[in-house]
């Protein structure tokens, strides 16, 4: 390691010291190669796995939908349904990783534009219906069109309306669309897991190589922060918007994929893929610190296992939406446990990049 | 650690005829420079700080509390006192000695009115100019600069007047090199106390960028975005010493959208917005914090900390040179060869920009603890 490097790790490691508790923080791993050999676990054991996962749910998702749309029927219709919670379950599994290929080309956008709160996805994809516009179903044309109509939430529509069955067989198009859509996504999801394979992972190995990183600390604080994050998005986007200010207030409208009735089941997974991640990264922080976020992913476990997969039943019953409110602010604790862990280390997640003017 | 180079060697070409400074940097017999920035800690207190570098050691100069986030420092022309100045929607000013660090004075916004944190004085020296939110007027152009009177004995100011911005939410202001002239970065948000930090109206906002007589408020130009980008908020800007502004902006609008974060403009002319390349722009998360030109006033530094990238332009032909990875950089200033950054990890940096050298500054409990703002200046 070069001084310069030794003087950015020795930067990082002082960012949060002063003023701690019995002069707890401390740099817990302090080689490249430390951080190197959990990045690359990280990436071998739980990334490039998730992206196949994704890849080959995706490539289910097309043969079905073709299946489907062959002749239109309620037995086809279901498993082009479930085809595409598969590929919901797989995409939640690393919707955590907002980094690297994933942002290439927009595909992050591309696979899901949510939250939607001017219903754009909805607009566009009416008016492209209407038109029934085939010229942009070419691959080429359509992944250039608005994320809108490409990722799941789109597909999720048309495949969950009320009338689903009846307005496939009664409009070509709704094919032509879906399938496109499905193609689309099996594009996206073969393109995240090549670059995965063929280039990010050289990344993880040479994380400075190239001027990506600042060396693999840096690249060990991305993915914390992806997980710090992703804590902050499933608490502050898929829960509160939904809860309101009290039960009377409920919008369940507002939650995740309410239309496949799965938006609990979502954060299921999310929460599920987001315990590994830290594991993997518990030699970094203090022994107390690492148990008070093990038990905070204990406690809300438990709230989820006793949940239903979707929060509309939360709509008519207050016992269930007290459930979410136990889920909120376990959630909340969990945040806070990680958060806690982080300041008693040298790993400091951002100041102006988080809070700038 | 080298930048990443996309335009290098045409770059470098350029850069042996910009330097314009020598390559001796941080050495000793120099007049000591001081930067000054404002600063938080793991305490949540906020600090206004200035430092010294000296054979590339840090030396801590002098701290003064704040009673919240301060977001720049302004430097008087003599270079003898500097204004730093409380962030939306905060109401404060703190006027220090450069060198002593004494407190001159503290001054609170006028009724009705806060600070977003920037402010200039003329070149005489005799008046000060700050950013201002008229908030009780929520449906016009509430943005407002207010006039100072400098007393340059007691290094003390007093309200003597206030004139409009020509927009809403005005951020950065700077004096153009006529000495007559404000240019304003209006950043289009509009914002009320009540709102602590909430933004009222994006789906609406209109930034622009604006220049005033500085002695009468009369509106000179005023220059908008295409209506496409009328969610790109002009927030900071710098001047150099022919009269060209280079613009940074957030943009407030879908986080999928590519659109112009940079942009410069010369006087009489549209604005020209600035295009990273599609691997470095697609990485910006829609934020540029900082703006800054070197010393030869042909290149510049935009800071992105979303991004952990400094990004370096040509700008004349508006090209992109190259990017350096730097952990929630954000605070720059030209120095030497190139720039001085920090970060809000607490590093301070010096990058050469025309040797592609950079250099750490600092020892371990000197920084310990420490997150600097936005901004950093250096008398």
């Amino acid at each position: 390691m070069n001084t310069m490097m030794k003087l950015i790790r020795f930067f990082l490691s002082l960012s949060l010291l002063a003023g701690l508790p019995h002069g707890l923080a401390q740099n817990l791993i302090d080689t490249d190669e430390g951080w190197t050999a959990i990045n690359l676990r990280v990436t071998d054991e739980l990334v490039i796995p998730a992206y196949t996962t994704l890849q080959t749910a995706s490539q289910e998702l097309v043969e079905r939908t073709e299946n489907f749309c062959t002749a239109p029927a309620a037995d086809s219709l279901a498993l082009a349904q479930g085809a595409f919670a598969n590929m919901m379950d797989a995409w939640q599994a690393v919707q955590h990783i907002q980094f690297g290929p994933v942002t290439y080309f927009n595909w992050n956008f591309r696979m899901q534009y949510w939250p939607d709160e001017r219903d754009t996805s909805g607009r566009q994809l009416q008016t492209l219906i209407a038109a029934a516009n085939t010229e942009i179903l070419d691959a080429n044309s359509f992944a250039r069109q608005s994320v809108g109509i490409q990722g799941l939430p789109a597909l999720e529509r048309l495949f969950f309306a009320d009338t689903a069955l009846a307005d496939f067989q009664d409009n070509d198009y709704l094919c032509l669309l879906s399938e496109t859509i499905a193609a689309n996504l099996n594009e996206i999801s073969s393109g995240i897991l090549g670059r995965w394979q063929d280039e990010y992972r050289a990344v993880v190995l040479e994380p400075a190589s190239g001027g990506i990183y600042e060396d693999a600390e840096d690249l060990s604080i991305e993915f914390l922060k992806a997980l710090q994050e992703s804590l902050s998005k499933i608490r502050d986007l898929k829960l509160a918007p939904v809860m309101g200010e009290s039960f009377a207030r409920i919008r369940t409208r507002n939650a995740e994929s309410w239309r496949s009735e799965r938006s609990l089941a979502n954060i299921k997974i999310n929460v599920a893929a987001l315990e590994p991640l830290f594991m993997a990264y518990t030699e970094a922080f203090h022994e107390a610190d690492v148990q008070a976020v093990i038990d905070a992913f204990a406690e809300l476990n438990t709230s989820l296992a006793d949940s239903a997969d979707a929060m509309v039943s939360a709509q008519n019953s207050e016992a269930d939406y007290q459930q979410l409110v136990t889920i909120h602010s376990r959630l909340d604790n969990l945040h806070e446990a990680f958060e806690n862990a982080l300041k008693n280390t040298d790993l400091y997640l951002g100041f102006n990049s988080l809070d700038g003017d | 650690m080298p930048a990443t180079n996309l335009h290098r060697r045409s770059f470098l070409a350029l850069a042996i005829v910009a330097a314009t400074q020598p390559t001796a940097v941080f050495s000793q017999g120099q007049d000591r420079p001081v930067f000054l920035s404002a600063a938080s800690d793991s305490d949540s207190q906020h600090w206004v700080k200035a430092f010294s570098i000296n054979d590339n050691q840090l030396e801590m100069l002098y701290s003064h509390r704040l009673p919240e986030r301060a977001h720049a420092v302004a430097l008087h022309p003599n270079q003898q006192s500097f204004v730093t100045l409380a962030r939306r929607p905060g109401t404060f000013m703190l006027i220090g000695d450069v060198q002593s660090g004494e407190v001159l004075q503290e001054v609170d916004a006028v009724p009705d009115r806060h600070f977003y944190g920037h402010g200039v004085f003329s070149a005489d020296g005799e008046y000060f100019y700050t950013t201002e939110n008229a908030y009780d007027d929520t449906h016009g152009d509430n943005g407002r600069i207010g006039v100072w009177r400098y007393n340059n004995t007691s290094g003390t100011m007093q309200r003597v007047d206030e004139f409009y911005s020509y927009g809403v939410g005005p951020h950065e202001l700077l004096l153009m090199p006529d000495q007559d002239t404000l240019v304003i970065a209006n950043g289009g948000i509009r914002t009320h106390p009540d709102s602590e930090r909430g933004k009222l109206n994006i789906d609406i906002m209109r930034p622009n960028l604006v220049y005033i007589d500085r002695h009468r408020g009369s509106l000179l130009e005023i220059h908008s975005l295409p209506a496409e980008y009328h969610q790109a908020s002009i927030r900071h800007i710098d001047v150099n010493a022919s009269a060209q502004v280079a613009i940074a902006m957030q943009f407030e609008g879908e986080p999928f959208m590519r659109v112009p974060l940079l942009a410069t403009h010369r006087r009489g002319e549209a604005i020209r917005t600035l295009m990273a390349p599609e691997q470095v722009q697609s990485r910006l998360q829609q934020y540029v914090g900082s703006i800054r030109f070197d010393h030869s006033g042909r290149f510049f530094v935009a800071s992105c900390p979303r991004a952990n990238l400094l990004t370096f332009w040509d700008a004349e032909n508006g090209e992109f040179i190259s990017q350096l990875r730097a952990r929630d950089a954000c605070g720059v200033c030209a120095y030497a060869d190139g720039f001085v950054f920090s970060t809000g990890t607490g590093r301070i940096a010096y990058y050469d920009l025309l040797n592609d050298q950079l250099e750490d500054i600092g020892e371990e409990q000197q920084l310990r603890g420490l997150f600097w703002d936005n901004h950093l200046v250096v008398a």
